[in-house]
């Protein structure tokens, strides 16, 4: 189960995320992002504290965005991913891909 | 031998061959929420950390996500049994499934050191099996594939 809000907050479109991101749920997080950037959406900060659960399918899904957003010189932000999460990040190399902050109000 | 039982209402109660959780999925991505949900359980009950509950379940989803993809590309129904046993030391899974012959463990690793355009989408699901488990072995035994993995648990103090 994922839910999926956003707000515009200083220029940035904030995307909080609460749930689990996985191989059945990772297509409802596609949608609405390419949605979001069919909008005009380029800034992105994704808001992971209430995430208690990714798999690779989430890992595609945040790739598949860093690709459109770097065509369109927009960018991708992480904010607030426990350590469990972040170690998922840093074993798959998309620490380096990726900005990651500590908390929202840093990725503004 | 009766290694394929059906009986998906044994979560948790140790079966006759050995196993703490064993449940049986249909082929379908749609199964995974329920399967997370009674590993979370189990694994609570077990007294695994919130991490270790958290990297169990996904090296659980890649490994059947993987089997779904690979196994059945006739869309044909098919069965993948999921069994666990945890010790002090150790969380042993057995992963078995009728789809066609796979290893999944001949996928070529990903190149990490890829830029955002070059890295291709995907690939990264066996990569994080590999680094999570301490021990991955595939066989192909009476016409099913079967993963084998165990994952060394941080003794407590």
């Amino acid at each position: 189960m994922l839910t999926i809000s956003s707000a515009r907050r200083g220029g940035c479109l904030v995307i909080v995320l609460a749930g689990r991101i996985d191989a059945a749920s990772a297509k409802q997080l596609e949608q609405y992002c390419l949605e979001q950037i069919g909008n005009g959406e380029i800034r992105l900060v994704f808001d992971f504290a209430a995430v208690n659960y990714i798999s690779s399918a989430a890992l595609r899904v945040f790739l598949l965005v860093a690709k459109r957003l770097d065509t369109l010189k927009g960018s991708v932000k992480l904010s607030a991913l426990n350590a469990t999460l972040r170690d998922v990040f840093d074993i798959s190399g998309f620490s380096k891909l990726f900005a990651i902050t500590a908390t929202v109000e840093e990725a503004l | 031998m009766n290694r394929h039982d059906n009986n998906a209402g044994s979560m948790g109660i140790p079966s006759d061959d050995g196993w703490d959780f064993s449940m049986l999925l249909p082929n379908v991505v749609e199964a995974l929420p329920e399967l997370a949900e009674a590993v979370e359980m189990f694994g609570q009950q077990s007294g695994w950390t919130d991490a270790i509950v958290m990297q169990v379940n996904l090296v659980l989803e890649e490994l059947v996500v993987n089997a779904i993809t690979n196994g059945y590309p006739d869309g044909r129904e098919g069965h993948i049994d999921v069994r666990i046993k945890t010790t002090a030391e150790a969380v042993h899974i057995r992963i078995t499934d009728d789809g066609n012959a796979f290893d999944p463990f001949t996928v070529a690793a990903p190149d990490l050191s890829l830029a955002v355009e070059d890295r291709p989408i995907g690939g990264l699901g066996i990569y994080l099996v590999r680094s999570y488990m301490d021990y991955c072995g595939y066989q192909y035994v009476q016409q099913r594939n079967q993963v084998s993995l165990t994952k060394r648990l941080p003794l407590s103090v």
